[in-house]
């Protein structure tokens, strides 16, 4: 999405990443100029309010960067990491520290030895997508803190709550109380509720579940490493196909008359095409649009989403306004931000991400998991006569 | 305790080394940007365009979004390879051509990132090609922290960025015409400042009052300069400097005695007589109000209020509050040093924090007793305080008119205090 008017740019890598550590009680450190840290603390990290710290900035200036005073960081941030007794240390890049070849690499080594704290990098440029950061954060965890151990029955990871993504952990409410409800223990990757030592529990799990785009390689590498299949996907309502494909059994199918009207639907790969089956099988036609591709979501053994035929991916702001206002829809499910670029009206139900609006719609009532997710949809499209 | 290396008490901060530098920058949400997006639409007919990586555009579109005028604001992405190349003039010239035939500007302000910085990218010859194609004034201006310390800040750059559209317009001093430096939104129905130079026979040429581009220009036939907020300064004496306009640092002010010495510098250095005897009586009278109402409270001050922490503090403190805090991002500017010297004198044991400090956002009881907070920065701290913002987002009065300001403010929120998370995150205040 090159030039941007109406909407915000997305954030890069390093918003994915920091989003990613921000729950395990670590020190984040964003290595570049003074305000690195800022873009992520003032717009897309809500969970910071009246919190300990944890994304701070290197805060480089400009002799900081001809000169290379990387000893002075290093000891910088093991001074902070000791004295704010963090778990651990993690240095990622910036646009800045890419051009002039920062080795967070070995900083973070350096950092290792001499604060006694475990220190990693993770491989960023700052200028690709939040969800290859998140990715990219998710597969270091897993790799290094991650062990194969025996599996426990009926144990569920829900990986990618990505707040980029997901919002507010207790969005997820709905799912983890039906699987528990159904005698799964749920662990949440990553999560408030957790911390690194939590981390190896990951590979007891009989089965992944993929609820954002951006832990799709971390749901592969555990498949090939710990043999543990994944589906990606959640459910929106009783999920009943959802839970046979958990449970090993042959799904029932079912699906509403069909209503003859159009939905488009906005926003990350997995929500869009879960979405997407709750309102076929409700009887609607459904468009939608994902940031980026969903073509890797077809990689995933257990079958529950089908990205296909109506599922677009535009390349920029101008070609999503056109496509927004040349085709007919009879209502638009997304993030409010888009409104921005409708030339008319057309019944819209909100459903803020906030990947798209940062933390402008961080605290909106609104539900998409389960069968709560069910009732907000039904009633908003209801109040549309939609239904 | 690790708070102490957060603060310095006021009897021993003397000179900027004092000032308790971070060794990490801590940045919430309560912090404010760069004022890189405000500065650059201030200007009449304008439209901005800011090129980078996302990462940086998103920080620009997030206040643009917030303020309510992104349209007037656009962001052109580049990669990693556009950027070392420097091949992507081609793709700004397309995207300029498309904003000029939609919005028509008369001035494009072209604004660069901490990458332009480093990599020391030269738009002049693009910049002159945009100009003669599209017949529009384009200003550049970079968003570069990276230059904090050695150069102006982004925030002056920002602003100074008028300079090189003014400095080939000078055609004849107008002797009554004064400048007014470092406004964001124009002065209030007060007037106070521009009602007294009229007054005198001068007329106010405020930046954010300007119609057009032509209206704009007329800066540079000023005789005179009034800054009100140190923002100005750089642009201020770049215009002293090279168009011979004369500048007098006149900032806002709370206390009765520095507003007074601000006039004093104002009409001896534009060698005229202002009658503000009755103005000066209202004030006073609003002193006292305020007076009133922070005797020996427990108060903290944050660097986003309307004019300087240090002078806030200073006027308070003689209104007989009990400042316990003091909230800045970094060392004060050089005319802030006579404050601090005479609250010294009044109240030795005042704190200053350094609001960047990691350390500061462990323990957030330490402020519990703080009963008002000025600064919705401060406010974040102090969570059993009134927190009343004074925000240059709200306040645009000038001279005795901001005692008056001040008592409303405070009485209002004391009234019907508004929680420091809505002002955040409802009302997008402090961004």
């Amino acid at each position: 999405m090159s030039l941007y008017n109406k909407l915000m740019p997305l954030p890069s890598d390093y918003f994915g990443i920091s989003s990613v550590l921000y729950e395990f009680g670590g020190l984040v450190v964003i290595y570049g100029p003074a305000g690195g840290a800022w873009h992520i603390n003032i717009e897309d990290e809500p969970r910071w309010y009246r919190n300990a710290p944890v994304v701070l900035g290197a805060g480089l200036l400009e002799m900081d960067v001809i000169l290379g005073k990387e000893e002075v960081f290093i000891e910088k941030i093991v001074q902070t990491a000791k004295d704010l007794k963090k778990d651990f240390v993690s240095l990622i890049q910036t646009p800045v520290s890419t051009i002039i070849g920062a080795d967070l690499e070995g900083m973070a080594r350096e950092i290792e030895l001499k604060s006694g704290v475990t220190a990693f990098s993770v491989n960023a440029s700052g200028i690709s997508t939040y969800q290859e950061g998140a990715s990219k954060a998710m597969l270091t965890l897993i790799k290094k803190f991650v062990k194969k151990t025996d599996k426990k029955e009926k144990r569920i990871n829900l990986l990618g709550n990505v707040h980029l993504d997901v919002g507010k952990e207790e969005k997820l409410k709905p799912l983890v109380k039906s699987l528990e409800k159904r005698g799964y223990e749920v662990t949440v990757f990553p999560s408030s509720k957790s911390n690194i030592k939590d981390l190896r529990k990951l590979s007891q799990a009989e089965k992944n579940v993929v609820i954002s785009s951006s832990a799709l390689e971390s749901a592969e590498y555990m498949h090939k490493t710990f043999d543990i299949p994944y589906l990606v996907g959640f459910p929106i309502g009783e999920g009943e196909e959802f839970f046979a494909l958990l449970e090993n059994k042959a799904p029932e199918f079912s699906k509403s008359e069909k209503k003859g009207k159009t939905i488009l639907v906005i926003g990350e790969g997995v929500r869009v095409l879960s979405l997407k089956k709750f309102l076929n099988k409700t009887g609607f036609d459904v468009i939608t649009v994902s940031l980026f591709s969903t073509e890797n979501l077809k990689k995933a053994p257990l079958e529950f989403l089908s990205p296909g035929e109506n599922d677009f991916v535009f390349k920029n702001e101008k070609e999503l306004e056109n496509f927004l206002n040349k085709r007919n829809f009879d209502a638009i499910i997304a993030d409010p931000l888009y409104k921005n670029l409708l030339h008319k009206n057309i019944p819209f139900v909100e459903l803020p991400h906030i990947a798209v609006s940062a933390r402008f719609y961080w605290n909106e009532n609104y539900d998409y998991v389960g069968k709560e997710g069910e009732i907000y949809f039904k009633e908003k499209l209801k109040s549309f006569s939609l239904i | 305790m690790l708070i102490d290396k957060t603060r310095v008490k006021i009897k021993n901060f003397k000179t900027p080394d004092d000032f308790p530098f971070s060794p990490l920058e801590a940045t919430g949400p309560n912090v404010s940007g760069w004022g890189v997006v405000e500065t650059t639409l201030l200007l009449p007919n304008s439209v901005s365009l800011m090129v980078g990586p996302k990462t940086c555009l998103r920080h620009s579109a997030f206040m643009a979004h917030a303020r309510g005028f992104y349209e007037n604001f656009y962001m052109l992405e580049i990669d990693e390879n556009e950027l070392i190349m420097e091949s992507h003039f081609e793709k700004l010239e397309k995207t300029v051509e498309e904003i000029v035939k939609k919005r028509k500007p008369e001035i494009l302000i072209l604004a660069g990132t901490c990458c332009d910085y480093i990599l020391g990218t030269d738009y002049s010859e693009t910049i002159k090609k945009l100009e003669k194609k599209f017949q529009i004034a384009v200003l550049y201006t970079v968003m570069a922290p990276l230059s904090i310390g050695s150069k102006p800040s982004p925030f002056e750059l920002a602003y100074t960025a008028l300079y090189d559209f003014l400095k080939g317009k000078k055609r004849k001093t107008q002797d009554d015409l004064v400048n007014v430096l470092g406004t964001f939104i124009p002065f209030d129905e007060s007037g106070e400042l521009c009602e007294a130079l009229k007054s005198n026979g001068l007329q106010c040429m405020e930046i954010p009052k300007t119609e057009n581009i032509r209206e704009l220009s007329l800066m540079s036939d000023a005789k005179f300069s009034i800054t009100v907020h140190p923002l100005g300064n750089v642009l201020a004496s770049k215009l002293e400097k090279n168009l011979g306009i004369r500048n007098v640092f006149a900032p806002i002010s709370y206390s009765l005695e520095e507003i007074e010495k601000n006039y004093e510098k104002i009409e001896k250095n534009l060698n005229l007589s202002f009658n503000l005897e009755n103005k000066r009586k209202e004030a006073q009278k609003y002193s006292q109000a305020v007076s009133n109402l922070v005797k020996n409270k427990k108060i903290a001050i944050g660097t986003s209020v309307y004019g300087s922490a240090f002078e806030l503090a200073l006027a308070l403190s003689k209104m007989g509050a009990e400042i316990k805090a003091i909230f800045v991002r970094n060392a004060p500017k050089p005319f802030e040093w006579e404050y601090i010297k005479k609250l010294r004198k009044i109240d030795p044991d005042v704190f200053v924090y350094n609001l960047s400090h990691p350390y500061l956002y462990e323990n957030y009881e330490f402020f519990s007793d703080i009963e008002i907070t000025y600064g919705v920065d401060a406010g974040i701290f102090c969570k059993n305080a009134v927190n009343v913002p004074l925000s240059r987002y709200q306040l645009n009065s000038y001279g005795y008119s901001n005692l008056k300001k001040l008592f409303e403010e405070t009485e209002k929120n004391l009234n019907n205090p508004i929680d420091n998370y809505e002002w955040i995150y409802e009302k997008n205040l402090l961004i």
